[in-house]
């Protein structure tokens, strides 16, 4: 009698516990759906390296806002320049960052007047990639994989810009000294083709850098799918973190629901 | 030349991460007799914390750091074998790694000069080092302290699963695990049960001296 009794209240616990996940998760889609209903106006705050792929998605309408990749060298001055774009876009209905956490960057970045919301990712080459998945893939292929695309070539940091950055500070000897010692791990270059015009100059310059680092070129295809996904408000509810009006972002919103 | 003299010019040869100076002062000091330890504790190891002073008052890139710490080590080749010749009473004894997959070491190496300088036996085992080395490690060499660092915010999540090892294989509470890293954080450290973290390769040092200490209490 007590084993079936306890027995019976094990599955109504797991009936009870699945139903609330259900639950959570229907609650998750109903406040997707609701705020793509409700927004009419959408804004975009994103990094410049992802300016071309963000403009060249034209599903719905929307104002882009794009944030200089410079700041990336301090996380936390990255932090106020997007917390200061989110304060300047109070009269939009929702926001979207097309961030990662980006070196803690979005750590405490706060929703004012209307949700925000932020990929799942740490940076941002599975958007450029299309998938999270697509992103573990390549980096399977070769762990120390230095991915390049052209908006990081127009505007990022790489080897070629550091060792002239340093010949200056430095001279020739510790710039080549503090290339090796930064640039060790990486044992190629995968430039990411997204099939925008000009491919050969950027390919040209990341043939250029690969040959600086004495590591192979490959090329890789760019994908669209998960900016679109992002921007269409139509990913996996695993791959995007919503923040309601007030609340912060917080570094453990990034990992996956399994750690811990 | 006068061994104050010495010490000095090695100080500032870490300073201004002179590679070749951080070597020609070293091996004048040994030639004028200095104790390799001394020469360590008092020429090199000061030298860098004068340089990591500057880089927490900004005046210092860290690229400034990484130079005067290759400075350092540059010296160092010449020196540890000499430790390791003559017995001597460490601080205590820490393994050093970056966690699996992740394949960056600037600041753990950084970390790991320093410790050497304030007196700590070093045993560092490089980078993707999986969890069972950083246990297997332990035990051989009976670390005191155990330290991984994690640079990505897709590695850090590794960093629990060395804390469950050192904890499986009975080491701890008495082997103390330690954390840091570019994609690592105090809270972080708190939620897996670390005995510690640091931010910097100064904090790692107070820090290893202060679990060292805690220890002898």
């Amino acid at each position: 009698m007590e084993d079936t009794l306890s027995c019976a209240h094990a599955v109504g616990m797991g009936c009870l516990l699945g139903n609330i996940n259900i639950i959570a998760e229907s609650e998750e889609r109903d406040r997707k759906k609701e705020i793509m209903l409700v927004a009419d106006r959408i804004k975009i705050i994103a990094c410049q390296v992802m300016e071309k792929e963000i403009l060249s998605i034209d599903n719905r309408k929307f104002d882009a806002t794009f944030i200089q990749y410079k700041y990336h060298d301090h996380p936390e001055q990255l932090h106020d320049r997007i917390q200061e774009e989110i304060a300047h876009s109070c009269d939009y209905q929702c926001i979207i960052l097309g961030f990662g956490l980006c070196g803690g960057a979005i750590d405490g970045i706060q929703a004012i007047n209307c949700p925000v919301i932020i990929p799942r990712i740490d940076d941002c080459i599975p958007l450029l990639l299309g998938s999270r998945e697509k992103y573990e893939q390549e980096k399977k292929i070769e762990s120390g994989t230095y991915f390049l695309n052209h908006g990081w070539i127009e505007y990022g940091n790489d080897a070629l810009k550091d060792f002239h950055k340093w010949r200056e500070m430095y001279g020739e000897q510790k710039a080549n000294w503090l290339i090796k010692e930064f640039y060790k791990p990486y044992t190629r270059v995968a430039f990411i083709n997204s099939g925008f015009d000009d491919k050969e100059r950027y390919l040209s310059y990341a043939k250029k850098l690969s040959d600086f680092l004495n590591i192979k070129l490959d090329v890789i295809s760019g994908h669209l799918g998960f900016i679109r996904q992002l921007l269409n408000l139509e990913c996996n509810n695993s791959d995007y973190i919503i923040l309601e009006p007030g609340q912060k972002a917080e570094r453990s919103m990034f990992r996956p629901n399994d750690c811990l | 030349m006068k061994k104050e003299e010495i010490l000095s010019n090695l100080q500032n040869a870490v300073v201004l991460a002179n590679f070749e100076d951080a070597l020609s002062w070293t091996e004048c000091g040994l030639k004028e007799g200095i104790p390799p330890f001394e020469l360590i504790t008092e020429g090199l190891s000061k030298g860098m914390i004068i340089v990591g002073q500057k880089y927490e008052d900004g005046d210092y890139y860290v690229t400034d750091m990484i130079l005067s710490s290759g400075a350092m080590n540059e010296a160092l080749t010449i020196l540890l074998p000499y430790l390791k010749k003559n017995k001597r009473k460490y601080l205590g004894k820490v393994v050093l790694g970056s966690v699996a997959d992740d394949i960056h070491d600037i600041g753990k190496n950084i970390v790991a000069t320093m410790l050497i300088g304030a007196g700590f036996d070093v045993y560092d085992l490089g980078v993707n080092v999986s969890k069972e080395e950083f246990v297997n490690k332990a035990i051989e060499v009976q670390a005191d302290i155990v330290g991984a660092s994690a640079f990505m915010s897709s590695t850090y999540l590794h960093q629990p699963d060395v804390k469950k090892a050192l904890d499986e294989a009975g080491l701890t509470p008495q082997v103390k695990y330690i954390i840091g890293g570019g994609a690592v954080y105090r809270q972080w450290a708190r939620e897996i049960g670390a005995d510690g973290y640091a931010d910097d390769a100064l904090e790692a040092v107070n820090l290893c001296k202060a679990l060292m200490s805690a220890r002898e209490v």
